[in-house]
């Protein structure tokens, strides 16, 4: 490659202002001596400078204004599962509570449905134990179900 | 607006400050659409793409860490954005060849003074940016973002998220292929 056709190769990144000192001094001691090279560099550096000068195209009010009112809501949404977060364990814990409190009452109530099958061998504490266990998974499964529906809900919005 | 400013609405929208939210946008309204309009020309889809911008950033906001270069980011989720649009709706049309036809001006070069010594005029404007137009996307990108936004190349290499290399390289291909079409189409209207 020829000094005249490495300097080409640097003309543009002159014009906007992107070569190093020492390559900026060898396109100019170039430049001075070859018409070609002179004529591509003001042409390049007009065309620069025209693209600075280009108008801004402004986005039209309504959607700056639209824009402006969705991204509020998403931040609102965006805020409730934090909240919504802090308070599903107390949840869960509490609905639990609240299922191993009242079984009592629903067992004697609805005993002709649950016949027999309710009661596990082992005695008091093997049935307290089950009945712990088996009311904390629903409380959880259902906490999941809650939240995943709640966050179908945001996607979709 | 100094750039702790802007670090400090960032921190706010993180938090979910609806009007720091407003502020950001106002500031980056102008800039924004401009890119966007640059890569797909119409406004309306300028418009649909500068909508789905903004709630991606929404959305990955807590994300950003706040140090870093806010319009590098932003712009590069614009980015992502306009690309996937441009694939699905022209597969083909994003990467046009990028040949080594840098010098074809040499061949329409003549010895009498060229059109764009009076470039400068506000009538040859409006010639540069239909030449800017016809360019292939992501030669419009780079030429908008060095010359309209007036990044850095580090900060455009950051946006391209390519070396500072490739970005010299596409930067000055660009500007090339610019100044033969605008010599191109300034033939044609003075032929015609």
């Amino acid at each position: 490659m020829s000094e005249h056709e490495r300097i080409r190769t640097l003309l543009p990144l002159a014009a906007s202002g992107d070569l190093s000192p020492r390559d900026m001094r060898r396109v100019d001691e170039h430049a001075a001596r070859c018409a070609a090279c002179r004529k591509a560099s003001d042409e390049l550096a007009a065309l620069a400078s025209s693209l600075r000068a280009l108008p801004t195209p402004q986005p039209p009010a309504e959607l700056v204004a639209r824009v402006c009112r969705l991204g509020t809501t998403r931040l609102e949404l965006q805020r409730t599962p934090r909240n919504g977060t802090a308070f599903l364990a107390p949840l869960v814990a509490a609905s639990w509570v609240a299922a191993l409190a009242t079984w009592p009452l629903v067992r004697a109530e609805f005993h002709w449905l649950f016949g027999g099958w309710h009661v596990p061998a082992g005695g008091l504490v093997g049935t307290v134990g089950a009945y712990s266990i088996l009311g904390f998974v629903l409380a959880c499964a259902s906490a999941l179900a809650v939240g995943m529906s709640a966050r179908e809900i945001r996607r979709s919005k | 607006m100094a750039p702790s400013e802007v670090s400090g609405d960032i921190l706010a929208v993180q938090n979910g400050d609806p009007e720091a939210f407003a502020s950001l946008l106002g500031r980056y309204q102008n800039r924004l659409y401009r890119y966007l309009l640059r890569w797909v020309h119409e406004p309306a889809s300028a418009e649909d793409l500068f909508q789905q911008t903004w709630m991606r950033v929404i959305q990955n906001i807590r994300r950003f860490d706040a140090k870093r270069n806010f319009d590098a980011w932003l712009f590069a989720v614009a980015r992502n954005i306009a690309i996937d649009y441009l694939r699905r709706r022209r597969p083909a049309s994003l990467e046009e060849p990028l040949g080594d036809d840098l010098f074809v001006s040499d061949a329409l070069a003549t010895g009498t003074p060229g059109p764009l010594d009076q470039v400068l005029r506000s009538e040859k404007i409006e010639s540069v940016r239909r030449a800017l137009e016809s360019q292939p996307p992501l030669y419009r990108e780079v030429l908008t973002l060095r010359f309209e936004e007036e990044m850095k190349l580090e900060e455009i290499a950051e946006v391209l998220s390519v070396p500072l290399g490739t970005v010299k390289t596409r930067l000055a291909r660009a500007l090339e292929r610019l100044r033969t079409a605008f010599l191109c189409m300034q033939r044609e209207e003075v032929s015609s």
